[in-house]
């Protein structure tokens, strides 16, 4: 999978390496800004109400 | 085989750090969000008190919609700083910006039952202690009308999610007239976890003007 995305990127190793963090940070951002935040409030985590 | 293998744990180890971020993100991250919503919160309800011809009759009977804020709860035996502005609803988008009133329980200070819900753990651990309070523990609702001061009368008790008798106006006794004004504060015990609630009932001793001495924060 890594090596995968790894022969896509343009570059050098140097850049690639740059362009690979990059890459994870995206995906980390979308999951902690968008995905978590709904996953949370859709999971019944921690349920306190009654009824 | 071994390419396929390998991208077999690449996508475990993968789906093991997404799992990890997601506990970071539950431990830490509706902290912030529930911290930031209360700031939001406390000052939605300061700038209502503040506005000419809203009044405690229009909390004891206007319409409460779901998510707005309308009273605050501290408890001092739980800290002297700790305080959280209590909205209307306690579905899971209420409860992760803070602790919530039952919908269709009584309001603050009515004959009956004032029943709040909050979460044990995420969104800032509101309700983390509550299950720790003793008979004589104070509690303060603030509301545009005053400070309401209840005093738990008893020690918790555990009941099954689905025990909605605590909810009744004499709590505990559903069909029976409630005499006094009463508070509930629900939870989840264990921590994390939906398998039963905690239940801590106090009863209204006092009223008291907003921004008195023995009231104020």
């Amino acid at each position: 999978m890594y090596r995968w995305i790894w022969q896509r990127l343009p570059g050098g190793p140097g850049t690639r390496t740059v362009e690979l963090t990059l890459v994870l940070l995206a995906v980390a951002a979308l999951l902690w800004l968008v995905v978590f935040p709904w996953a949370s409030l859709n999971l019944p985590v921690d349920q306190a109400g009654i009824g | 085989m071994r390419s396929f293998l390998r991208g077999i744990g690449e996508i475990l180890v993968t789906c093991g750090a997404v799992v990890a971020l997601f506990m970071a993100y539950l431990f830490w991250g509706t902290g912030l969000r529930a911290g930031d919503a209360q700031q939001r919160l406390a000052s939605e309800l300061g700038s209502q008190w503040a506005a000419p011809g809203l009044s405690q009759a229009g909390l004891d009977s206007g319409r409460l919609v779901p998510g707005r804020p309308l009273a605050f709860i501290r408890i001092p035996a739980l800290g002297r700083s700790w305080r959280f502005a209590i909205v209307e609803g306690t579905a899971f988008a209420q409860l992760a910006v803070g602790p919530g009133h039952v919908t269709g329980t009584q309001r603050p200070g009515q004959v009956g039952n004032f029943a709040v819900a909050g979460h044990r753990v995420t969104a800032g651990n509101p309700f983390w202690s509550v299950p720790s309070l003793q008979p004589g523990d104070k509690v303060f609702i603030d509301t545009i009308g005053g400070t309401f001061e209840y005093q738990v009368t008893a020690r918790p008790v555990w009941v099954w999610p689905g025990d909605t008798a605590v909810l009744a106006p004499a709590p505990g006794f559903p069909g029976q007239q409630p005499r006094r004004a009463w508070i509930t504060l629900i939870t989840d015990d264990p921590a994390w976890s939906g398998t039963s609630r905690v239940v801590v009932t106090g009863v209204l001793i006092k009223r008291l003007p907003r921004g008195s001495a023995e009231g104020a924060e």
